[in-house]
């Protein structure tokens, strides 16, 4: 942002003994927020992510549709996590028909999953967190510093990208995932020019995973209840139960007696809670949980970076991201290599009943929870939708109230930039969090 | 010869916000030879991958804005594309980012022209408002009369 927009954006009222921040609009987050802190004799007494965007919409507008409708218009959620939305709705519809898939269409999910996470982890890494470390205000600054980093991180989200060209139809809101499968499966040879361009992108990840490891991160330990999905044998992502660092463990259709969502004043989103506590998902949660089901090489290159377990500080999920874009990239090439093309079908015939269907799928930001009801004759009669940035929230905020009576000395530009970036270490997506982006921006 | 794109950027679910991609429907009608016409979401990279595959690029996008005039069009590789008048992009990084990085990076194309809409209702939705037939209408014509796509007209 150019030093006319900061001045635009960024009020700051002081009196005698308080003081006010107020930035209208948050730098290099997904979607549109604003961030309210308010100090008085040098405390913090409130610190507030405020998402001032219209309402969730998504959930109201599925109601009366027919069931496989909900993979496209659950998509369009997000631009960057529309992956995500359609494997929760059409795992979630898939319950309700009491339907089991074959294994190899669950691999091809987790195949285009992992396309999701590597698009959208190099997009967070590169264009919107790594800035805050490398002196930059923005991706831009960063591209006159040093343009190789951001030609690898735009490589790297290509690769994610082609992923999902190939198994979702087209990069962004992909068209080829339905209920029961896929409506055409990848032809072998199209997997193997695929393949070429996910072996180039692991050498540029292990040289992104290097980059950000050399980082010098603020010293914080973050101690929050972890919420992801635990699998017996595979690293989360479409399947498995919820488990929580307390030593929880329910299943998708049980999350709404632990997890509770409630709409707090001046935000447009809601606020989740487990048992009244803030928790926090994403890719540090479901490493810390599940570090054991990453493959060897993987574990190998953890160690030779230095980074203990568990990993609590959230200036370090930049590093976490990028290790779980070299776990996408090889799970990706593991998938690749097992694929066997002949006589499979693309997708189950679906037969519509009458059911409740649940899910909840890891999302690059989190656990993305979906449920739905559905009449005999397939039209959805109930959704609802929790994104993993509401799952969220509290805990970000408890974060900002933390960073803000840290730099309560600071000047106002140095407070803005800490909150700013305690806000990043969550890649919040606020446009999931509220299903809508707010689109024009005014000033007062 | 130039390499010539149109795009129609775009969320069909957000009500006015796909009038771009009812505009490059349009143009299509049109009969044209040798010019891609695209529909997009707007996000950065694709309009970075467009960047390095045309050398012209139209764009057509819902904008809010507060001009008088309904229809704005920006040559924006000369001009820098006005901050209050950016672009409605269903993203945060969308095409003001693209063409800042694009410049960074080398990788803009020769010319670039925004034909921004000025649209109404943004909510969700899959269906435009009354005023956006007009635009389209305005807004197809415009661009055909552009001198580089003239020249790409089927003769009938």
């Amino acid at each position: 942002m150019t030093q006319k927009d900061e001045d635009k954006n960024f009020k700051v009222k002081v009196g005698a003994r308080s003081r006010t921040l107020h930035v209208d609009y948050l730098a290099r987050v997904e979607g549109e927020g604003s961030l309210h802190i308010q100090m008085k004799e040098g405390k913090v007494e409130s610190a507030r992510l405020n998402i001032f965007e219209p309402p969730r919409f998504f959930e109201a507008l599925l109601r009366g549709r027919p069931l496989d409708d909900a993979p496209d218009i659950t998509a369009r959620i997000c631009g960057i996590c529309p992956v995500a939305y359609q494997m929760s709705s059409v795992y979630a519809m898939e319950r309700a028909l009491r339907l089991e898939l074959p294994e190899y269409l669950h691999q091809l999910r987790r195949l285009i999953y992992c396309g999701e996470w590597i698009e959208s982890h190099a997009l967070h890494i590169y264009m919107l967190h790594a800035p805050d470390f490398y002196g930059a205000t923005d991706a831009i600054a960063l591209a006159k510093k040093d343009p190789s980093h951001i030609r690898r991180g735009l490589r790297i989200k290509k690769a994610g990208n082609e992923i999902i060209r190939l198994l979702g139809g087209r990069e962004v809101h992909p068209i080829n995932v339905k209920v029961g499968g896929f409506y055409k499966l990848p032809k072998k040879e199209d997997l193997t020019v695929l393949k070429a361009v996910l072996e180039a992108a692991v050498d540029d990840a292990l040289e992104g995973l290097s980059w950000v490891s050399s980082f010098t991160f603020p010293f914080v330990e973050k101690k929050v209840e972890h919420v992801c999905l635990r699998h017996p044998k595979e690293y989360p992502m479409a399947r498995g139960e919820i488990i929580t660092s307390s030593g929880l463990l329910f299943t998708p259709e049980e999350m709404l007696c632990h997890i509770r969502e409630e709409h707090i004043e001046g935000s447009t989103a809601l606020y989740a809670t487990l048992h009244n506590k803030p928790y926090l998902v994403g890719p540090i949660a479901r490493f810390n949980l599940n570090f054991d089901l990453l493959p060897t090489k993987v574990h190998r290159e953890i160690e030779r970076i230095g980074l203990h377990l568990p990993c609590l500080n959230p200036y370090q999920s930049i590093v976490i991201r990028s290790i779980e874009i070299l776990f996408a990239l090889y799970e990706a090439l593991r998938i690749i290599d097992e694929y066997e093309e002949d006589s499979q079908i693309s997708s189950l015939p679906i037969h519509p009943k009458e059911g409740w269907g649940y899910s909840a799928t890891e999302a690059p930001r989190g656990l993305l929870y979906h449920h739905f009801h559905i009449d005999e004759n397939g039209v959805i009669q109930e959704a609802k939708i929790i994104p993993p940035t509401s799952q969220n929230q509290k805990t970000i905020e408890e974060d900002l109230f933390v960073v803000a009576q840290r730099n309560a000395s600071a000047c106002d530009d140095t407070l803005r930039c800490e909150c700013e970036r305690a806000i990043r270490n969550f890649d919040p997506c606020i446009s999931c969090a509220t299903h809508f982006l707010s689109l024009k921006r005014t000033y007062g | 010869m130039d390499k010539i794109a149109i795009v129609g950027v775009g969320n069909p679910i957000r009500s006015d916000d796909s009038v771009g991609w009812h505009v490059v429907d349009k143009i299509k009608e049109s009969g044209l030879l040798g010019i891609s016409c695209l529909k997009i979401g707007g996000q950065m990279s694709e309009l970075l991958d467009l960047f390095e595959k045309y050398s012209l690029i139209y764009i057509i996008d819902a904008a809010v804005f507060d001009k008088e005039e309904a229809l704005l069009r920006i040559d924006a590789i000369k001009d820098e594309l006005p901050y209050e008048e950016r672009l409605t992009s269903s993203h945060g990084m969308g095409l003001h980012m693209a063409l800042k990085l694009g410049k960074e990076l080398g990788v803009l194309p020769q010319r670039l022209i925004i034909y921004a809409i000025k649209v109404e209702d943004l909510s969700i939705g899959d269906e435009l408002s009354s005023l956006m037939r007009e635009r389209i209408d305005m807004t197809a014509h415009s661009v055909l009369q552009e001198e580089e796509i003239k020249r790409c007209m089927k003769k009938k």
